[in-house]
């Protein structure tokens, strides 16, 4: 992970730099969570916000994994929450597509895209933070290792349990 | 399934950068929240210290009966009514008033005996 100033405290902009490089990583990571853009992106700005305030003690050779690793809970919670929202009645299903699909194309697209949705909903979570993390945010093991604090061979061994566990659901994982 | 359906990348909303600025700015300072904090815990604590001072100012009738001698403790039962001979010398006799109180029992009365004179 990059350092921007080794054992210097985060300024305003050293965070924007930040931002702008892992905006859209951290934002499909917390996407597959929350499946809601406005939210997710809610979420990756906390994330933020939260180094922020703890600024005067982030050191910015860590700071990655550290934000991370926030917003992986703060994602963590409002889904728990969302859950418990939905199972009390008090809050409507999360967007599922943006548009209805007009054509035959559009709505083989969407039944695919429902499809993964559902068999990465269906990850345990110890499992999705690995194969998110190796996916979305490209992170090596060793990354993923400091940003969930478990041992390099249990990000391995995780990853292959996520992505057995989704070939099981969507069938063989074809290469591009 | 091909690998580019299953992790697609989506873009996140724009204007991102310039939001979380926004936010950064409308957010209150640490100190501010800290000193919120603080005085919610503040409150809570007073709160709580005039609930248990308060409750310490409630009378327990026994524990109050207890305290204050024998009495009261014997009117609720707590302390055996004492039986003992009591003498009124001749000198005293003017100043002392016996009351004789009947109960159900005929062979049994209680004498309320008390002195007439104020004295420390």
């Amino acid at each position: 992970m990059a350092s921007n100033r080794d054992g210097a405290g985060l300024d305003e902009a050293t965070l924007s730099r930040l931002y702008l490089k892992l905006e859209k990583p951290m934002f499909n990571v917390v996407y597959r969570w929350l499946w809601n853009a406005s939210d997710a992106q809610e979420v990756t700005q906390e994330a933020f916000l939260k180094v922020w305030d703890a600024r005067d003690r982030v050191d910015v050779a860590t700071v990655e994994p550290l934000l991370y690793r926030t917003a992986l809970n703060l994602a963590s919670n409002r889904r728990r929450s969302a859950r418990l929202w939905r199972w009390l009645g008090l809050e409507a299903a999360s967007e599922v597509t943006s548009r209805a699909p007009t054509s035959e194309e559009a709505l083989a697209e969407a039944r695919s895209a429902e499809r993964v949705r559902a068999a990465i909903d269906a990850l345990p979570e110890r499992l999705r933070e690995v194969i998110m993390l190796a996916e979305y945010a490209d992170l090596s093991y060793g990354e993923i290792a400091a940003t969930l604090g478990i041992p390099v061979g249990t990000v391995g061994s995780r990853r292959n349990a996520a992505l057995a566990q989704l070939a099981e659901a969507l069938g063989p994982i074809e290469e591009p | 399934m091909k690998r580019s359906e299953i992790w697609k990348r989506l873009e996140p909303p724009p204007g991102g950068l310039a939001r979380l600025h926004a936010r950064m700015n409308a957010r209150p300072g640490v100190a501010r929240r800290r000193a919120t904090v603080a005085l919610s815990f503040a409150i809570a604590a007073a709160v709580l210290l005039l609930f248990f001072t308060s409750r310490r100012h409630a009378i327990d009738p026994v524990a109050a009966a207890r305290q204050q001698g024998a009495a009261p403790a014997i009117t609720l039962g707590l302390a055996p009514m004492p039986a003992s001979t009591v003498a009124i010398d001749g000198d005293d006799r003017a100043t002392t008033a016996l009351v004789e109180v009947r109960t159900s029992n005929p062979r049994v009365s209680f004498y309320w005996v008390s002195s007439t004179s104020w004295r420390d």
